[in-house]
C-alpha cells in the first residue's frame, strides 16, 4: 500500500500565505514537526520534509474539514500516514488481521530503527538493505509457555501448648533433643539447690 | 504434582543432633551460672519485687549474649581447622559442572518500586557472566514486578526492553509485572511458581540488590544435583558498594567477623538452616508443594509478612533439608546506606518476626525451626526487655538513694563470700564478663585475619584492620541503645495494631545527608538520653558511669547518625582504604563491571523536579515507540463494562485537562493499565490544540520536543 504514497519533494506545495491563518498553521507546523521528532526522525532536513508534506494534504483535506482544529488535522493526517506506511512494512498476517500502529512503532524499536537506520522513518523510496526483514523478525516474549499449576498452602495443626502436652510423652523417646532439655532442667535445679546452700 | 517428601538419612540427622546438643549445653550450661551469679549479686538480704524482675530478664538478654559468643567460638575453632567438614559445600566435585548435565534453573527477581538502574544492572552483569561461562542456556531470568508506583513501573519496562536488545536476550530474560500485588513478594513468588514453576527444578531467587556469579550459579545447581534431600541452599551474600561511613562500617564489621559466626551457626543448625528470602537457590516441586504460606491465623485474611523463615520451616517440615553455605562465595548484595535506611527496613523485619510468634508451636516443625522463629522473635523482642531491664535499674537506684542508702553491694554474703570478693568486684567482674563475650569474637575474627597474610592485606594491611575494629566497635556500642530504642519502639507499635507499610528499601546513599529526617529520628532518643544522665547522676555519680554507654549513645545519635551518613565521608574513608574489605580491594569481574556501570549511570542527567514524579506518565503519553511497548506488555482484555469505559474516560479527561498530579497513584495505575485508554492518551494529547492542554502538558511537551530525543533509561549509554 505504502507503495502508492507520493512523498516525494516534487509534490510537495505549500500553502499559500494568509496572514489570517499564520499562527494556526504555525502551530500545525510545530505540532507536527514535534511528533516527528517524538519518532526519533533525527534530519531536520527529513522531518522538514515530511512536515511540509502533511501540511500540504492537512491542507487538501481542511475544506470538508473546517470545525477541527489545524493541529490537529495535521496529526490526524501524520498518523494516517505513519499507519499507511508501517501496513506495508510489516508482513501479513494469516488471519488477515490488520496491525495496529503500535505494533509498528514497537517493531520499529524492538530493532532500534530510529539509530540504525535514522533516514528511514516515512521514507519507502529510500528504503535501507535490511530493514524489511529485520523488522518482521521481530516479537515481545514476556514469558515461556505457561504452564500452569496449582500452590496452596498446606493444612496445619496449630497446636499450641495443648497439642503438645499431648503428643511429648510419646515423641521423648524419638527426640533426643527433649532427652537434653530434661538434662538441662535438671541442671537448672541444681544451680537452685547450690544457690540456696551458700546463703544458709 | 505429587511427589513423596523425602525422607533423611537418620545418620545425618543423629550427627546434627550431637552438635546441637553439645552447642546449646554450653549456652545453658554459660546462661546458667551467668544467671546464678546475677542472682547472688542482686540478693543482698533478700530479693525484691524489682530485683526478681531484674533476674527474670536477665535471663533471655544474656543468653542471646551467650548464643552468639558460644557460636562464634565454635565457628573460630572451626575456621582453625581451615576445613568445615560440616559444610554443604564438601559434598561437591572440584570440577565446575558442564551445562549439558544441568537442569532448567530459573532465576526470579522480585522487584517493588525499586532502583531501576541497580536492579538491571545487576542483572546484565550476571546475564553476560552467564553467557561468557557458557551457562546461559540452562538459565530463564525473571523480572518480576509489583512496583506500584507508575513511574517505577515504565522505567521498568523500558529497561527490559533496553537491556533485551543490548544483550540480546529476548526469550531468555522475562519481564512480569502483576495487576495485584497480592501477598507480596511471597504472593509475587508463587504467582511466578503457579504460572511457570513446572518448567523448573530450581529457582534461584534474588533480591533487587543481589548480585550472583555464573559459577556460583552452576555451583548452586550442583549442590542441589547431589543433595537430593536439600530443599533450600541459602548463600552468605557479601555486602559491596558501601558508599556511606554506615555502609562501609556494615560491611567491613560483615565480612570480618561474618565468616566466624557464619561457621557456627552451620555447626549447629546444619540442615536445619533458614531461608533469607533472597541469593538462594530452591527445589521448585517440594517448594510449591509444601511450601505455600499459610494464613496468619485461622481464619484471617493476611499471610506472613516475613515469609522465608517461614518457608524454610515448612520445608523442613516436609523433611527436606535447608542449608547456608557460608563458603560458596560469588553472591552480593547492598546494604541500607544510612543508619536511618537500616531501622527503616528494621521496622518491617520486626514485624515480620512478630507475627512467627503464631507459628512456634505449630505441629510438626522441627525444633530447630521453632528455635529459629524464637529468636528471629527474640531479636527484636530483646530491645524492650533490654529497655525495661535498665529502667528497671535505674528504679531499683533510685529507690536505693530515696531510702539514703548508699548505693553498694559490698555487703559479704553469697557466693561472692566464697571468692572473698565482696558483691561490687562480683557486679564488676560480671559486667566485664560479658563485655568481654561482646568484644571475644571479634577480636577473634580479627586474630584470623591478621594471621593470614594475604586475608591481611586484602583488609588493607594489620593497623588498619586494629583501627576499622576498635572504631566499629565503638560506633557500634553507641550505636547499640539507639537500637534498642527503636526496636521498642517498633515492638510496641506493631503490638498496639499500628501498620507498617511495604516500603521499597533504600540501596543508595542519594547526595548527602538529610538532616531533616536524622532530627526528627533522633531528637527523641537525644532528650531521652539527655533526661537519663541527668537522673542518674543525681541519683549517684558511680551509677551515672555505669549508664554511661547507653546514655552518651543517646545523646549523642543526632551527630553520629549524620556522621555515619554521610557519602562524602565514606568517600574519603576509602580513598584512606579505611574499612576496606576483600571484594573492594580486589573485586572479581562481576563486581567491577556492576561498578563501573553503576558509576556511568550516576553521570546522567535526571529530569527535572517538577517533572520527575510523573516522567513514566509522560514517557508513555508523548512517546510513541514507548506508548507503544507499554500498550503491548499489557493484557488485552475483553471489552470493559460501561462504568468501567466511562470511569476510564472521566480519569483520561482529567489528566489531559488538570495533569497528572490530579490523579492518585491508584488512578494513574488503573488508566496506565489499559490497552485502550493508553492509545487514546498518546493519541489525544498529540491531537489537542495546545491551548486546550493543561499548563502541566504544555511544559512536559516542551520538555520531551527540546531535551528527549529517544528514550531515557538508564541503559542507553
Amino acid at each position: 500500500m505504502h507503495r502508492n504514497m507520493d512523498l516525494s519533494l516534487d509534490a510537495i506545495t505549500l500553502p499559500a500565505w494568509n496572514p489570517n491563518d499564520a499562527v494556526a498553521w504555525d502551530e500545525a507546523f510545530g505540532k507536527v514537526e514535534n511528533y516527528l521528532r517524538a519518532c526519533r526522525v533525527a534530519s531536520r532536513l527529513h522531518r522538514a520534509r515530511l512536515t511540509a508534506l502533511i501540511l500540504q494534504r492537512a491542507l487538501s483535506r481542511r475544506a470538508s474539514n473546517l470545525d477541527v482544529p489545524l493541529a490537529t488535522l495535521a496529526i490526524d493526517e501524520a498518523r494516517d500516514l505513519i499507519d499507511r506506511w508501517m501496513a506495508g512494512l510489516l508482513p501479513p498476517r494469516e488471519n488477515e488481521q490488520p496491525y495496529t500502529m503500535a505494533e509498528g512503532f514497537l517493531s520499529l524499536y524492538l530493532c532500534d530503527a530510529p539509530m540504525r537506520w535514522p533516514n528511514a522513518f516515512l521514507n519507502p523510496r529510500q528504503e535501507p538493505p535490511g530493514f524489511a526483514d529485520t523488522l518482521h523478525a521481530r516479537l515481545v516474549k514476556t514469558g515461556p509457555e505457561l504452564q500452569v499449576s496449582s500452590m496452596v498452602p498446606r493444612a496445619m495443626d496449630r497446636g499450641l501448648i495443648q497439642g503438645w502436652a499431648g503428643s511429648a510423652m510419646d515423641t521423648f523417646d524419638r527426640l533426643p533433643v527433649l532427652r537434653t532439655l530434661f538434662l538441662w532442667t535438671l541442671f537448672a535445679i541444681l544451680l537452685v539447690v547450690l544457690f540456696w546452700y551458700t546463703r544458709r | 504434582m505429587t511427589s513423596e517428601p523425602f525422607t533423611m538419612p537418620k545418620s545425618s540427622l543423629r550427627r546434627s543432633g550431637q552438635r546441637q546438643a553439645v552447642f546449646f549445653t554450653t549456652v545453658v550450661v554459660m546462661t546458667g551460672v551467668a544467671t546464678w551469679v546475677m542472682a547472688d549479686i542482686l540478693w543482698r538480704g533478700g530479693l525484691s519485687g524489682i530485683e526478681m524482675a531484674l533476674l527474670i530478664f536477665f535471663v533471655p538478654l544474656f543468653g542471646m549474649v551467650t548464643l552468639g559468643f558460644v557460636q562464634a567460638i565454635f565457628g573460630f575453632f572451626i575456621l582453625l581447622r581451615q576445613k568445615d567438614p560440616y559444610s554443604v559445600s564438601r559434598t561437591i566435585p572440584e570440577a565446575m559442572p558442564r551445562p549439558d548435565e544441568m537442569p532448567a534453573t530459573a532465576i526470579a527477581i522480585p522487584i517493588y518500586n525499586e532502583d531501576v538502574s541497580r536492579v538491571y544492572e545487576g542483572l546484565r552483569t550476571i546475564y553476560l557472566d552467564l553467557v561468557r561461562s557458557g551457562y546461559i542456556s540452562r538459565f530463564d531470568i525473571f523480572i518480576l514486578s509489583d512496583s506500584n508506583n507508575p513511574n517505577k513501573w515504565i522505567e521498568e519496562e523500558v529497561a527490559w526492553i533496553d537491556l533485551c536488545k543490548q544483550v540480546k536476550g529476548f526469550g531468555r530474560i522475562f519481564y512480569r509485572k502483576r495487576r495485584l500485588g497480592l501477598n507480596r513478594k511471597s504472593g509475587n513468588i508463587s504467582d511466578f511458581l503457579r504460572r511457570w514453576g513446572r518448567k523448573y527444578r530450581y529457582m534461584v531467587v534474588l533480591d533487587a540488590d543481589s548480585l550472583m556469579e555464573a559459577n556460583t550459579l552452576a555451583r548452586l545447581v550442583q549442590l542441589m544435583e547431589v543433595n537430593p534431600q536439600a530443599g533450600i541452599i541459602q548463600t552468605v551474600p557479601a555486602p559491596i558498594q558501601g558508599r556511606t561511613f554506615f555502609a562501609r562500617l556494615m560491611q567491613f564489621a560483615g565480612t570480618l567477623y561474618g565468616p566466624i559466626f557464619q561457621a557456627g551457626l552451620n555447626y549447629w543448625q546444619a540442615g536445619c538452616g533458614n531461608f533469607w528470602g533472597h541469593n538462594a537457590i530452591i527445589r521448585v516441586a517440594p517448594f510449591m508443594e509444601h511450601c505455600a504460606l499459610p494464613m496468619l491465623t485461622a481464619g484471617a485474611n493476611t499471610r506472613f509478612m516475613s515469609h522465608d523463615y517461614v518457608e524454610a520451616a515448612l520445608m523442613r517440615r516436609a523433611n527436606y533439608e535447608v542449608w547456608m553455605d557460608y563458603e560458596i562465595g560469588g553472591s552480593f548484595e547492598n546494604l541500607p546506606p544510612t543508619p536511618l535506611d537500616h531501622f527503616c527496613r528494621d521496622r518491617r523485619w520486626c514485624r515480620g518476626n512478630l507475627q512467627h510468634a503464631w507459628l512456634i508451636t505449630a505441629q510438626g516443625l522441627h525444633p530447630i525451626n521453632r528455635l529459629h522463629l524464637f529468636l528471629g522473635i527474640l531479636s527484636y523482642v530483646a530491645s524492650p526487655l533490654w529497655l525495661i531491664f535498665l529502667v528497671l535499674g535505674s528504679i531499683s537506684a533510685w529507690i536505693f538513694w530515696a531510702g539514703g542508702t548508699v548505693l553498694t553491694f559490698d555487703s559479704d554474703v553469697g557466693f561472692s563470700s566464697f571468692l572473698d570478693i565482696g558483691g561490687g568486684r562480683l557486679a564488676l567482674l560480671m559486667f566485664f564478663a560479658t563485655l568481654g563475650m561482646l568484644t571475644l569474637p571479634k577480636i577473634l575474627a580479627v586474630l584470623l585475619v591478621l594471621t593470614d597474610r594475604v586475608q591481611r592485606e586484602k583488609f588493607g594491611g594489620s593497623w588498619r584492620v586494629i583501627l576499622g575494629f576498635l572504631t566499629e566497635h565503638t560506633l557500634s556500642a553507641l550505636m547499640a541503645p539507639v537500637q534498642m530504642m527503636f526496636n521498642s519502639r517498633f515492638v510496641v507499635e506493631i503490638l498496639s495494631g499500628r501498620d507498617v507499610p511495604w516500603n521499597p528499601q533504600s540501596r543508595d546513599a542519594g547526595a548527602g545527608i538529610d538532616w531533616e529526617a536524622i532530627l526528627r529520628a533522633h531528637l527523641g532518643n537525644t532528650l531521652v538520653g539527655v533526661i537519663w544522665a541527668l537522673i542518674a547522676f543525681f541519683i549517684s555519680p558511680v551509677f551515672f558511669w555505669w549508664l554511661s554507654p547507653v546514655t552518651f549513645g543517646l545523646i549523642g545519635s543526632i551527630p553520629i547518625s549524620a556522621m555515619l551518613s554521610a557519602p562524602g565521608l565514606g568517600k574519603r574513608l576509602r580513598q584512606m582504604k579505611l574499612f576496606t574489605i576483600p571484594i573492594e580491594a580486589k573485586p572479581t569481574a562481576v563486581v567491577r563491571h556492576l561498578d563501573k556501570n553503576l558509576r556511568a549511570i550516576r553521570h546522567r542527567m535526571d529530569p527535572p523536579d517538577w517533572l520527575a514524579p510523573h516522567y513514566g506518565i509522560m514517557q508513555v503519553v508523548l512517546d510513541p515507540y514507548l506508548n507503544a511497548a507499554h500498550s503491548s506488555l499489557l493484557r488485552h482484555k475483553p471489552k470493559a463494562g460501561q462504568h468501567v469505559t466511562r470511569d476510564l474516560h472521566e480519569l483520561q479527561v482529567r489528566l489531559l485537562a488538570k495533569g497528572p498530579a490530579a490523579l492518585n497513584r491508584r488512578e494513574q495505575m488503573a488508566v496506565l493499565m489499559n490497552v485502550q485508554a493508553v492509545a487514546d492518551l498518546h493519541d489525544h494529547v498529540w491531537r489537542m490544540p495546545e491551548s486546550s492542554l493543561s499548563p502541566w502538558w504544555r511544559l512536559a511537551m516542551r520538555h520531551f520536543n527540546t531535551l528527549t530525543d529517544r528514550p531515557q533509561t538508564a541503559l542507553y549509554r
